[in-house]
């Protein structure tokens, strides 16, 4: 059997502090609008060219580091390097670059990788491998 | 007053919990950004008014305030002071309170993080969350109140459940129960994902699986820290039964591991987008299924710690989860198509799939074990349990198998690789695993599935440290030191070398499975003082015993010298106690512990005269299950440490051209 607490001005006090905890919280972003537009903001519309492009990197990492390490081939690893240079290529092309700006950023992304793969096999520690997975 | 306030908070509490879903998920789906702000800052209140409840239930304890009922029933004046933190998760209501208060905390972590991150995804994410949170919070309101008073008060208290007496339950039931419940944050984060339509942009993923291996590192410890307290309270030798509860933790765990592998080739490849939504509410269903067995489910348990008859509220809660999931998997499906598709079967990513249905049959054969006896019960009204011989047999092997991918796995480049390269890549490790098989038999070990084991177990290790080697040695060819080159070459890949540390704790964990499973030695002795025995290499010495009469307990302890191959291991003791109150013995077992092997004696009985009855076990390398629980700290937090922003913001490129043409 169980005992309801006694009733005391006190803790009614206690209790109405209690609600006002969570009910100022949740009145707080109707009484003052400021700030809003940060919450349901449109997404950047390159959010998902973003992650193609870091994946494509991090791909291009793996797979120097995969070829330094000698589980890749030379073979296998041109065709993946392919494959992220190119993918690399398509998020750039959907920003629309010009033609011209497009090459000399593929260029540092190559320019990028060799330091990777310089860093990797040591020597340049200001240019250590990324990580990778 | 401070008990009667934080009673008050709970209700409180469930409703800004409540308010928090609704206004969420309302709010991201008819996009109302003031309810969606309005519902979060409700939920942030949560752990506030938790913290008094907590804090007021502590109070109680301390204070030995027994008109609380919950805390008449789990501790009396004799418990020490430092055991009140085990007593407020002793019971079924004060553990729903702590698992509610650790939620509330890590969910305002969590929700803060997506605010800042996935806002399309948050409202969903977020209402998700406070959704779990509320039906734990109704439930500790309605059923099952810590605070709730008593109509008098009792002089003393009933005390603490023997068993939880042990350094062990410190740390293992609070990890367990923040386990199981944190696994509903990588859950919310993907389907509130899939709620919102964005489940194919995998924009979720780092943040998923940051809180996915948050969760799996916490289960494992759990796990761990239960294997340690059993294998050193419980007196049977061992430290795994496959009983239910033992089960219904290593479930979530398996699927949780799958999950945080699978979800690395979403990220990387873009692929596997349904699987992981698959696998991570598969796993926080094994994990509600858990706290149901945790609470008074169906299937016999030697250690459930809370029975209770709420145990259905959390199936039906259980069976929700699961139909709403399939419910959302099938309206959002369109949306989960991979923009990539398997190259080749010889790639990482197949290494990661078959290890991940590996695992999941692994989950599976667990849980058709572990609810075995009801289906016999229901059809032949006869309770039949299947044992350790099932569980060892069918998970065994799977387990062995998954050793190998993760030896092989790893080894493999993404995307594709030729067999020439692959047996070039794995030709050191063979050869080490052949070499370290052929050292064993000659050592003496001739079982061919223990030799087979070790052998997989090397190959995985070799594999490992090869990689280490030559990374570390080609940076030390171009002038660092050889300490300095392989910390650079841990840092400069963490999420991978990270993983790789992990392995090697499983390996440990393997090693330990393996010598103890295949060699164990075991015998009883009936000695009286005075009588000299051996076994497997130790000798010792029974002394004697001295009674000894505590308010909760009597206990007996047992006096032994003992020693291997000439040298002393000091004096060790065994001790039985019996809990008048609880009808309850406990022993704790005398054990020595080395790399090698434990030598563990524990108590059966005691007659007249100190004749008495004792169990021996020689038990090799369970040293290194134990040894692993760091490692499986260290490497999960390495995989997890952030990227450095240096080097994360070279490579930015498309931001900086889009900049360049605005």
């Amino acid at each position: 059997m169980t005992v309801v607490p006694e009733s005391s001005p006190w803790l009614a006090l206690v209790g109405l502090a209690l609600v006002a905890i969570p009910l100022a919280a949740i009145l707080y972003p109707f009484l003052r609008r400021r700030g809003l537009h940060e919450v349901l903001a449109e997404s950047e519309a390159h959010e998902e060219l973003d992650r193609r492009w870091d994946a494509a990197l991090a791909g291009l990492r793996s797979a120097e580091l995969e070829r330094a390490i000698g589980t890749l081939g030379d073979e296998d690893y041109q065709v993946l390097r392919d494959q992220y240079m190119t993918e690399a290529a398509f998020v750039l092309r959907s920003l629309e670059m010009e033609a011209g700006r497009e090459a000399e950023l593929l260029a540092r992304v190559e320019e990028e990788i060799r330091s990777v793969r310089e860093g990797f096999l040591g020597g340049n520690a200001g240019s250590e491998p990324e990580e990778t997975e | 007053m401070i008990v009667d306030a934080g009673g008050l908070a709970l209700p409180i509490a469930m409703l800004a919990a409540a308010y928090g879903a609704a206004g969420s998920l309302l709010g991201g789906w008819r996009r109302v950004p003031v309810l969606v702000l309005s519902a979060r800052y409700g939920l942030y209140t949560v752990p506030i008014l938790l913290t008094l409840s907590t804090a007021a239930l502590v109070y109680a304890f301390v204070t030995h305030d027994f008109s609380v009922r919950y805390v008449a029933e789990n501790s009396n004046l004799a418990m020490p002071a430092a055991y009140t933190w085990v007593a407020f998760y002793a019971g079924n209501a004060g553990s729903l309170l702590f698992i509610a208060f650790v939620f509330s905390i890590i969910s305002v972590v969590a929700v803060r993080g997506l605010a800042s991150g996935l806002k399309h995804t948050a409202p969903f994410s977020t209402g998700l969350i406070a959704l779990v949170l509320a039906f734990f919070l109704g439930i500790i309101t309605f059923l099952a109140n810590p605070l709730e008073r008593l109509s008098f008060t009792p002089p003393d208290g009933q005390g603490i459940n023997p068993l939880l007496v042990h350094f062990g339950m410190f740390i293992h039931p609070p990890m367990q129960m923040a386990g199981l419940i944190s696994v509903a944050l990588p859950f919310s984060i993907a389907m509130g994902a899939l709620l919102a339509g964005r489940g194919g942009r995998d924009e979720w993923v780092d943040i998923g699986r940051t809180w996915g291996m948050i969760s799996w590192l916490i289960l494992t410890i759990g796990l761990l820290l239960g294997s340690w307290w059993a294998y050193t309270i419980l007196g049977w030798g061992g430290y795994w039964a496959w009983d239910p509860v033992e089960n219904s933790a290593l479930m979530p765990w398996l699927a949780m591991t799958a999950f945080v592998h699978s979800i690395m080739v979403q990220k990387r490849r873009g692929m596997f987008r349904m699987w992981n939504i698959v696998l991570v509410a598969v796993a926080f269903t094994l994990a509600e299924m858990g706290m149901f067995i945790n609470r008074g489910g169906p299937v016999p348990s030697v250690h459930s710690f809370a029975q209770s008859t709420m145990g259905w509220l959390f199936l039906a809660f259980m069976g929700v989860t699961l139909l709403g999931s399939l419910a959302a998997f099938a309206w959002r499906m369109d949306t989960l198509r991979s923009r990539e598709v398997l190259d080749s079967m010889l790639s990482r990513e197949s290494a990661f799939l078959a290890q991940n249905v590996l695992f999941l049959v692994v989950a599976f054969a667990t849980l058709w074990g572990t609810i075995y006896p009801v289906f016999t019960e229901a059809a032949q009204d006869v309770v039949i349990t299947v044992g350790q011989p099932y569980f060892d047999r069918v998970n065994g092997p799977l387990l062995l198998v998954i050793v190998l991918l993760m030896g092989v796995g790893p080894l493999l480049p993404w995307r594709r690789a030729s067999w020439r390269r692959v047996l070039k890549a794995i030709r050191v490790p063979l050869v080490v695993a052949a070499a370290t098989m052929a050292v064993v038999a000659v050592a003496g070990v001739h079982r061919p599935v223990a030799l087979v084991a070790i052998g997989v177990v090397a190959l995985a290790v070799a594999g490992i440290l090869h990689e280490w080697a030559r990374g570390a040695k080609s940076r030390h060819a171009k002038g660092e030191s050889y300490p300095v080159a392989f910390a650079r070459l841990l840092g400069g890949n963490r999420p991978r070398y990270g993983g790789y540390v992990v392995h090697l704790a499983i390996s440990m964990l393997a090693v330990g499975a393996i010598g103890s499973s295949f060699y164990e030695v075991q015998r009883d002795f009936v000695m009286e003082p005075g009588d000299t025995e051996t076994l497997g290499g130790y000798t010792f010495e029974y002394l004697g015993f001295g009674r000894s009469e505590h308010p909760d307990r009597s206990e007996v302890v047992a006096r032994f010298s003992a020693s291997s191959g000439g040298s002393d291991l000091g004096p060790m003791e065994a001790r039985r106690s019996f809990y008048h109150d609880f009808r309850m013995s406990s022993t704790r077992a005398a054990i020595r512990s080395t790399p090698l092997e434990d030598f563990y004696i524990v108590p059966s009985e005691f007659g007249e005269n100190g004749r008495a009855v004792f169990r021996v076990y020689v038990n090799p390398l369970v040293w290194w299950m134990w040894a692993a629980g760091p490692l499986f700290v260290l490497g999960t937090l390495l995989a997890l440490s952030p990227r450095r922003e240096r080097a994360a913001a070279a490579l930015r490129i498309p931001q900086a051209a889009r900049l360049a043409r605005a």
